[in-house]
């Protein structure tokens, strides 16, 4: 970050700021005008994402072609912000173009622009067709200025703003209640987790001057390691509401609500990895403080393992991804807790594409068999709909780590990493545990739906779904089979020199298992976990998938955590909420009116003089002259009649 | 316009604009509010000159125009304009219009309630562009009148008791504030009431305490900050839509205005010793009127604590003592006035049709009004403090600048935002989404007037939201001095006492030896 | 003759007794007025005479400003009873006690 360039004119770096404000203007003009245009809004939303996507090509390959030391760009626009005079804060609207931004800005864009196109198909007969495709362009505009943003500031703005479409999209269908309670759930956890990272905005600006990152990064080593700390932590904290991390990964599961596609893009695909990408942008202040990258990486571990499980136990089929996103999520945080970004970015990457495929998949499936969710109620697909049925065999391969898909290897560099540094084996132990269940529910998932004997509801027939919807499907599928080529090994493979001017280097200390046995041992569980899930599933009787007490029982429930926070949090909030409702209306009020009272109480007892009657005030009026007169006539008053 | 009064000119035309329309026949309506609506018009229009009239980076009072009044006790017309009070007339000026626009079809007795609106807001203008004290005070109270009556005549089933509690909680501020601005007349010397003769006045400290205080209580009323708010959810709840329009977006702001204008410059001593208190009763303020917001079933109430809530922002701000939360402060009563003011506005197009203002009376509103639920929304999150729309770029700043200050408070005060989210977000769910039913059913639309008054408003919010430099390359200037004043003089005295307790060590030092020495 | 002052005051005094003492027992509206006239009366006597003693004119004006608002007071104060009576159909000072709630 040291060295930051203003891209020249006229090249792609120098109109990049088109990239986000392109599907913004389209989402504004949709929102307007959406009704007059109908269907056309659809095509005007897509060509509004091509752009950003082809302009996003064109910006990474500019930065290719520059010498490696040249790729980092600011380019700014104007000031945003400019408080309180020359000591006082100062946001620039500013785009910071590097490698990382540049690999994302590639996800986000194709990723949008094919999740574009499924909802063509995916959204034909829904009457606020206009609509939905504006929110998705607003949504593709926040997530590029998240990722573009130059400073904590402005990717703050994004951040906050995909917050706001997920909300919309998630309450898509608002109609129905617990739909619209899981879109604002959803808004709200995220919004407890952006209180820390606007803490840490205090922190950083009061310890830097600065919220820039080509004016705070560079500087971290020079501040004191416990204002780092707390930094890394309250950034943490933002990003474990972003990306439903432990404990803020209630409301993911519940954001299902909302249409498929929008599972696939904001939920999977780009923005819960938001937080992954902060710790990325972050990594030169998290290097400085290790032991807190210790604990990120165990948060994610946890994570990982904790959703892992719970997805074990599920029957609807997207909140199984749900969970597995949660999961994967997990694997990401250990990779750049440990240290190794590219790693963790690397498995971003990766899981982008197998994931918007699993969910895109899914969707295709719902499509199907009528908007049925449970999978007990499916199975045997796999002839009815082939394309989805192979596109999800790879998904599946890739997620579960099939050797050479691009989980495979995303994956494996995880867990090298995390076996690589010192004081991490128990990450390490739990990431193969975790690998070995991954493999094992998506076995699940996917013969409980595509093989086996149908158990689809009567009068439902399934059936492929349009060309909008599978050119998607296959699109991401070569992504998840060969996405693995973007970074074949940790020492020498493309990502991982491409990221190195934007992101820290990792220091391998030696791994505590040869390189063999590690990989030996993830394969050997996914491969126990692929299988068993496979076997049983195949055969079973589904009577007895989905029930079950103890602790599958737990799982089923979610481990209670929902319900935990029901009662350490919300009743006592609101207890506390309604106490201090009854205090202002009794307290603070009554102490009001009781003064107005008391008032009109001393006023009432001194009324009784005022008879009504003329002579009684005239006779007032005679003894006051009287009693005045005698006062001056004894010398009380004014010393006397002279 | 070298030499044209414009500042009395805006103070002016919407006086004799009330005056004409209190003299148009009262069966007339549509001349009556052709003339209300020409008047703020005709008022906004002419206070856009003051953007090419005011220098944006000078500090100092601009455009000043000065007569004397009453001479013999030195009370004068004096008038001029800073950062600040522009923000606040243009703010003023653009409301004016929009509430009239919205009280188009107001049949009850349209004279005298359009004759209150620009009577009110006349004096308005008055108490920002007022320089002399006596000339403030004089506003201040003059604003009093056509608001109760706005609040005692047009307003809801309970509107005397919140007429009342209105004026009383208001005239007594004032009345400890006159008091005050006595003292500091006679103890200057009884020849002026100028605002910068009675800003030099040099206080002890136990003076400068009580004199803040009785200031204090004028401005923390209209504010208002916890525990004085409790007029503000009856005045608002009764008052008619313009009233409460104009209640939250304008004449709140005196509060903040008052203690820029006033509490800082004239005590900086006492407010260096009472800002913690403030900032405390400010964090108050923020959780506080948020988790009361919550739990109202009433929407005008929820939005009523909600000011609370975000004013309490406005306090921090300013007692935070440094530019960046005192700026953010001001464009935030800015940013209040326009989100709260519209949310004002879509609950009296809402109460229109309706009657009714229960949350839970209503359900899937979004299904039957899309474009009312649209503009809702947008103004929801406006209030909340999305970036991108106006309400972060002055909270942010705020806290910024409070975390200086404060760490402890600017942290309590940040969850605000969370709460924020919580009681907007599930009072918007419980209105607009789920299916249609209740009142919901039925519900008309937005009438192009109605789109007419909102549109202005979110534009701004998007404008000042992406933009807001306009704003603050006027205010950073004057807040930056007032600052600096504060800071400057309670250095000053600061080093006054040191001075004075090591004279009385070195005295206490020379006893010691002389003693020491036989 | 020269009277001296002394008896002015006196007959002022005693008229401006017979003048309380109305008002106070009387319940009539009218004979209350025309007492009140009375003791307006005997003030412009003690004027005059003190006027008179100290051979200045000041308490000769202001007994015309006395008359002057005298004459207006009658005005306003019959107008009053007039229209009291169509009201109440009574001149009894008791029967108006609108405040007394």
């Amino acid at each position: 970050m040291e060295n930051v360039l203003t891209p020249p004119a006229g090249s792609p770096v120098d109109f990049a700021w088109l990239i986000p404000v392109v599907p913004a203007l389209s989402a504004g003009l949709l929102l307007v005008f959406g009704k007059r245009l109908g269907r056309l809004s659809s095509a005007v939303a897509i060509l509004s994402i091509g752009f950003s996507a082809t302009l996003s090509t064109m910006v990474f390959a500019f930065l290719q072609a520059q010498p490696e030391e040249g790729r980092v760009f600011v380019r700014t626009l104007g000031t945003w912000l400019s408080v309180g005079g020359a000591d006082g804060l100062r946001v620039d609207w500013a785009l910071l173009i590097d490698p990382l931004a540049s690999v994302m800005l590639l996800l986000v864009t194709w990723v949008g622009l094919l999740i574009h196109v499924y909802s063509l198909g995916y959204m034909a007969h829904d009457e606020r067709n206009p609509q939905f495709f504006a929110y998705l362009n607003l949504f593709a505009a926040s997530m590029l200025i998240l990722v573009t943003g130059s400073s904590f500031l402005t990717l703050f703005v994004g951040w906050e703003l995909v917050g706001l479409c997920s909300y919309l999209l998630v309450g898509f269908w608002f109609e129905r209640r617990d739909y619209a309670t899981a879109a604002k759930k959803a808004f709200v956890v995220n919004r407890i987790g952006d209180v820390g990272f606007m803490i840490a905005m205090f922190l950083i600006f009061a310890t830097f001057g600065s919220l820039t990152f080509a004016d705070v990064l560079p500087a971290v080593s020079t501040a004191a390691t416990g204002v780092l700390i707390a930094v890394g932590l309250l950034l943490f904290v933002g990003a474990t509401g972003k990306s439903a991390q432990i404990p803020l990964f209630v409301w993911l599961p519940d954001a299902m609500a909302g249409p498929t596609p929008v599972s696939a893009l904001i939920h999977a695909a780009t923005m819960v990895t938001a937080g992954v990408y902060l710790v990325a942008r972050a990594s030169p202040l998290y290097l400085e403080i290790p032991d807190v990258g210790l604990l990120v990486a165990w948060v994610g571990a946890a994570t990982a393992f904790v959703a892992a499980a719970i997805a074990c136990a599920q029957v609807d089929l997207k909140r199984i991804l749900a969970y597995s996103t949660v999961s994967q999520l997990g694997y990401m945080f250990i990779g750049v807790g440990v240290g190794d970004y590219t790693a963790g970015v690397f498995h971003l990457l990766t899981h982008g594409f197998f994931k918007a495929l699993l969910f895109l998949a899914a969707g295709s499936v719902m499509h199907a068999v009528a908007d049925e969710t449970d999978i007990r109620r499916m199975g045997g697909l796999f002839s009815k709909m082939p394309v989805t049925a192979v596109t999800s065999l790879i998904a599946v391969l890739a997620i579960a780590g099939f050797p050479y898909t691009s989980g495979f290897f995303s994956k494996e560099e995880v867990l090298a990493s995390a076996a690589a540094r010192p004081g991490a084996q128990g990450i390490w132990v739990l990431g193969i545990l975790v690998a070995g269940m991954t493999a094992f529910y998506m076995a699940r998932w996917f013969v409980l739906i595509f093989l086996g004997s149908p158990r689809w509801a009567e009068g439902v027939r399934p059936h492929e779904s349009p060309p909008s919807m599978t050119l998607p499907l296959v699109v991401l599928a070569v992504g998840s089979a060969a996405g693995g080529l973007l970074n074949t090994s940790p020492e020498d493979g493309f990502l991982h020199h491409w990221l190195e001017p934007s992101v820290a280097a990792f220091a391998a200390d030696g791994h505590f298992l040869s390189e063999g046995l590690l990989l030996g041992a993830a394969l050997g569980v996914a491969a126990v976990g692929g299988l068993l899930g496979a076997l049983l599933y195949l055969r079973v009787d589904v009577a007895t998938v989905g029930v079950g007490g103890g602790a599958r029982n737990a799982a089923r429930r979610r481990y209670y955590v929902d319900e935990v926070y029901e009662t350490i949090v919300m009743r006592p909030g609101r207890a506390m909420a309604d106490a201090f409702a009854a205090f202002d209306r009794r307290g603070i009020d009554g102490a009001v009116n009781g003064l107005a009272r008391m008032t009109a109480g001393v006023a009432t007892v001194g009324r009784r003089t005022q008879t009504g009657f003329v002579r009684s005030y005239a006779l007032a009026v005679l003894a006051g002259t009287v009693l005045i007169a005698a006062l001056f006539a004894s010398g009380v008053v004014f010393g006397g009649i002279r | 316009m070298p030499g044209f009064p414009l500042l009395t000119a805006l103070i002016a035309v919407p006086a004799v604009a009330a005056a004409v329309v209190a003299l148009l026949p009262s069966t007339a309506r549509g001349a009556l509010r052709a003339a209300a609506a020409a008047g703020t018009g005709a008022t906004f229009l002419l206070s856009l000159l003051m953007l090419t009239d005011f220098t944006a980076g000078d500090a100092g009072f601009q455009l000043g125009e000065q007569v004397a009044w009453i001479p013999q006790w030195g009370i004068t017309y004096r008038l001029g304009v800073d950062g600040i009070s522009l923000l606040l007339v243009l703010l003023t000026t653009f409301m004016f219009p929009l509430t009239v626009l919205a009280a188009w079809e107001h049949t009850d007795r349209p004279k005298g309630f359009f004759a209150s609106l620009l009577a009110l807001e006349a004096a308005l203008i008055g108490v920002f562009w007022a320089l002399d004290v006596i000339l403030f005070y004089v506003f201040f109270v003059a604003m009093l009148v056509p608001m109760y009556a706005l609040i005692g005549i047009w307003g809801g089933s309970n509107r005397r008791y919140a007429s009342v509690k209105f004026f009383l909680y208001t005239l007594v501020g004032g009345l400890l504030m006159l008091v005050a601005i006595l003292y500091l007349y006679f103890k200057a010397g009884a020849t002026s009431f100028d605002y910068d003769v009675l800003a030099g006045v040099a206080l002890t400290g136990t003076e400068q305490l009580w004199l803040f205080l009785a200031f204090f209580a004028a401005f923390a009323i209209k504010v208002p900050l916890f525990p004085f708010h409790t007029w503000l959810p009856d005045a608002h709840t009764e008052a008619p839509t313009a009233g409460s329009v104009i209640l939250a977006a304008v004449m709140l702001k005196i509060g903040g205005y008052g203690f820029l204008r006033f509490s800082l410059p004239y005590f900086p001593e006492a407010t260096e010793r009472l800002a913690p208190v403030i900032l405390a009763l400010g964090v108050i303020g923020v959780l506080y009127g948020a988790l009361v917001a919550m739990m109202q079933s009433d929407i005008k109430r929820l939005v009523a604590y909600s000011s609370v809530s975000h004013l309490g922002f406005v306090a921090l701000g300013v007692f935070a003592l440094n530019p960046i939360g005192a700026a953010g402060s001001v464009v935030q009563m800015v940013n209040h006035g326009l989100s709260t003011g519209a949310l004002f506005l879509l609950i009296g197009f809402l109460y229109e049709r309706t009657h009714s203002r229960a949350i839970s009376e209503y359900s899937g509103l979004l299904r039957s009004a899309p474009i009312f639920g649209g503009l809702f929304l947008v103004t929801v999150m406006s209030s909340i403090a999305l970036p991108g729309l106006n309400g972060f770029v002055g909270e942010f700043p705020i806290l910024l600048g409070t975390f200086a200050t404060s760490r402890w408070a600017a942290v309590a005060a940040a969850f605000g935002v969370i709460l924020a989210a919580l009681y907007l977000l599930w009072a918007y769910q419980r209105m607009f989404h789920g299916p249609v039913e209740g009142r919901a059913v039925g519900f008309a639309d937005l009438r192009p007037r109605e789109i007419a008054v909102m549109v202005p408003l979110v534009a701004l919010m998007l404008g000042i939201g992406l933009y807001p430099q306009p704003l603050y390359d006027r205010v950073n200037p004057a807040v930056e001095q007032i600052v600096a004043d504060v800071r400057a003089r309670t250095d000053v005295a600061a080093a006054d006492e040191a001075a004075a307790d090591e004279a009385a060590t070195d005295e206490a030092a020379t006893d010691e030896a002389q003693e020491g020495s036989p | 003759m020269i009277v001296p002052a002394g008896h002015y005051l006196v007959l002022a005094a005693a008229l401006f007794t017979v003048g309380v003492v109305g008002v106070l027992v009387r319940r009539n509206l009218i004979v209350m007025f025309m007492c009140i006239e009375l003791m307006l009366n005997s003030v412009n006597l003690t004027l005059v005479t003190f006027s008179r003693v100290n051979g200045n004119l000041d308490g000769q004006v202001l007994s015309f400003f006395v008359m002057v608002v005298a004459a207006a007071e009658v005005t306003v104060g019959l107008a009053l009873i007039v229209n009291l009576f169509r009201l109440k159909a009574s001149a009894d000072a008791d029967d108006v006690d609108a405040l007394r709630s």
